[in-house]
């Protein structure tokens, strides 16, 4: 007798899901971003900057590709960058932070009762993200190209809103004004396009996708993942305790963040939390 | 040490037990607590007043029932092993949820002044929704080599392990501790019956037996009490319950 089989594929299904209708015209417009601004994509190593950039490798193979090194990545999304960079054959540009994360929670004095507060707090967001992408913009030009998602937070979502309307008012011909197009229309021609104060310009080319739309996306093209994902999702991690940016900051904890690295990496949370012992109150 | 003799003990579960750490809670542990907390009451019910662990750079090491494993180096742990599932109904853990609020009612009646907000959505008093990991199983097992007798009377002051007890995960609804003969000492002392590491071993404890699988090296507690700074080490870790 024969053994039966596993089933169904869920992985196999998602591939045969039918892409986006908005994904029709996103070459177009990635490749009218770089012929306006150049620039180049962040790459985080998670699963919506791996769509991003499998997209954009399709209209301009040389792009460069930016990661910006927290100093606090899981063990495997260093191996895997190298294993994505020779598979994909990235030019990959590596722009580390001018302090870790973890040296920037540990000076903050809010993780151990009793160390001293500092006068002032150096802004995460600011040595992490800020810093250096404008080293990467001065290297690259003032585009940039981003796995941003409006479904991830309300303030990205509200990011995108804000944008959509400010590009529909002052980059828009008459022809795409409220009432003389659809919605949807208006929104796969001007959405995901993010202008700064500095003059830099960002776009994310899957700005409105959904979880969903991403996996099935890298199923359809059989894309590798990041293996943290696999990982988080052995132990029980639900959806959004699945992400692969740096371990640990001060976001999630109250919905079990640090739970979820004490049990898939636990040399690695007895250390930190020698470093930072408030991290046991979070798990 | 006269008395102390290889032997298994077993806690049949309610429903399974709830836990943090990636292995099982160790019985020189469990031990440790019931003589800590009889300790406490006693000095309690004197007027007096016990100090706290973390005060303490050097914590006494308390007399438990059980066997000491020496190494070369000098250092040294309690013969027992972490606990062991059996019957487990999946190999991956059941995730639930326990959420917490600050009670900002009782907050107000602590403190003399409080700032206008305190945040529930941000800050030290954010609400929480935390997952609970919960190994679904009928009972939990552990080796060690000890006194039979005692270690029975010990246990039957407890009556929930693991995490969240008092919302009624971890009931144990019977301890067995048998004696067994049988077993090696080396294996009763380090080992889970499926031949993986069962609890955090220096590497001294190791050498001169056949390879086992672990969980990593990592720095962990070698004896009680575990989360004692003064009692971390670079060990060989448990098997992982998730591997």
């Amino acid at each position: 007798m024969t053994q039966p089989g596993p089933g169904l594929d869920v992985h196999a299904l998602r591939a045969l899901q039918r892409p986006r209708a908005a994904a029709a015209g996103l070459a177009e417009r990635i490749t009218a971003h770089l012929d306006a601004h150049d620039g180049y994509v962040a790459f985080s190593g998670g699963k919506d900057s791996l769509a991003v950039l499998h997209q954009i490798l399709a209209v301009e193979p040389n792009v460069p590709v930016a990661f910006f090194d927290s100093g606090f990545e899981f063990p495997e999304t260093y191996r895997y960058l190298e294993q994505i960079t020779d598979q994909l054959h990235l030019d990959l540009h590596w722009y580390s932070a001018r302090q870790t994360t973890l040296e920037v929670l540990t000076a903050s004095g809010a993780w151990d009762h009793d160390a001293a507060a500092p006068a002032q707090r150096t802004d995460l967001h600011q040595v992490l993200i800020t810093e250096p992408a404008s080293r990467a913009h001065r290297d690259h030009g003032p585009g940039e190209l981003w796995g941003v998602r409006a479904q991830e937070s309300r303030g990205r979502a509200a990011l995108y809103a804000n944008a959509l309307r400010t590009e529909l008012a002052q980059h828009c011909t008459d022809d795409c004004r409220p009432g003389a197009t659809h919605e949807a229309a208006r929104r796969a021609r001007h959405g995901g396009i993010v202008r700064r104060l500095d003059g830099t310009v960002a776009f994310g080319p899957i700005w409105d996708w959904r979880t969903p739309d991403v996996w099935a996306y890298l199923a359809r093209y059989q894309l590798t993942v990041n293996p943290v994902y696999a990982k988080l999702r052995a132990l029980g991690a639900p959806e959004h305790a699945q992400r692969v940016s740096h371990m640990l900051d001060g976001s999630q904890l109250e919905q079990g963040r640090a739970t979820w690295l004490r049990r898939g990496w636990p040399q690695l949370f007895e250390e930190l939390a020698a470093v930072i012992p408030r991290l046991r109150e979070f798990v | 040490m006269t008395g102390h003799v290889p032997l298994t003990v077993r806690a049949e579960l309610a429903g399974g037990i709830a836990q943090a750490a990636p292995w099982g809670i160790a019985l020189d542990g469990l031990l440790a607590s019931a003589l800590w907390a009889d300790h406490k009451a006693a000095v309690h019910a004197a007027g007096q007043v016990t100090d706290r662990l973390i005060d303490t750079p050097d914590p006494d090491d308390l007399d438990l029932p059980l066997a000491r494993c020496t190494t070369d180096a000098g250092g040294w742990h309690w013969a027992a092993t972490c606990a062991h599932p059996e019957d487990q109904a999946s190999p991956l853990p059941e995730v639930r949820h326990w959420t917490g609020r600050t009670d900002h009612r009782a907050m107000e009646q602590l403190v003399a002044g409080l700032p206008a907000t305190v945040s529930d959505r941000q800050g030290r008093y954010r609400a929480r929704r935390m997952p609970l990991l919960v190994t679904t199983c009928r009972a939990v097992s552990w080796r060690a080599i000890g006194d039979v007798e005692a270690i029975t009377a010990l246990l039957q002051t407890v009556t929930a392990i693991g995490k969240k007890r008092s919302q009624g995960e971890g009931h144990v609804l019977a301890w067995t501790v048998t004696p067994d003969p049988t077993l090696e000492a080396w294996d009763a002392a380090h080992l889970h019956p499926d031949g993986t590491l069962g609890r955090p071993t220096p590497a001294g404890c190791l050498a001169g037996h056949p390879p086992v699988l672990d969980g990593g090296r990592g720095t962990a507690g070698l004896r009680p009490p575990y989360m004692h700074p003064a009692r971390q080490q670079l060990l060989h870790l448990p098997a992982l319950l998730d591997s």
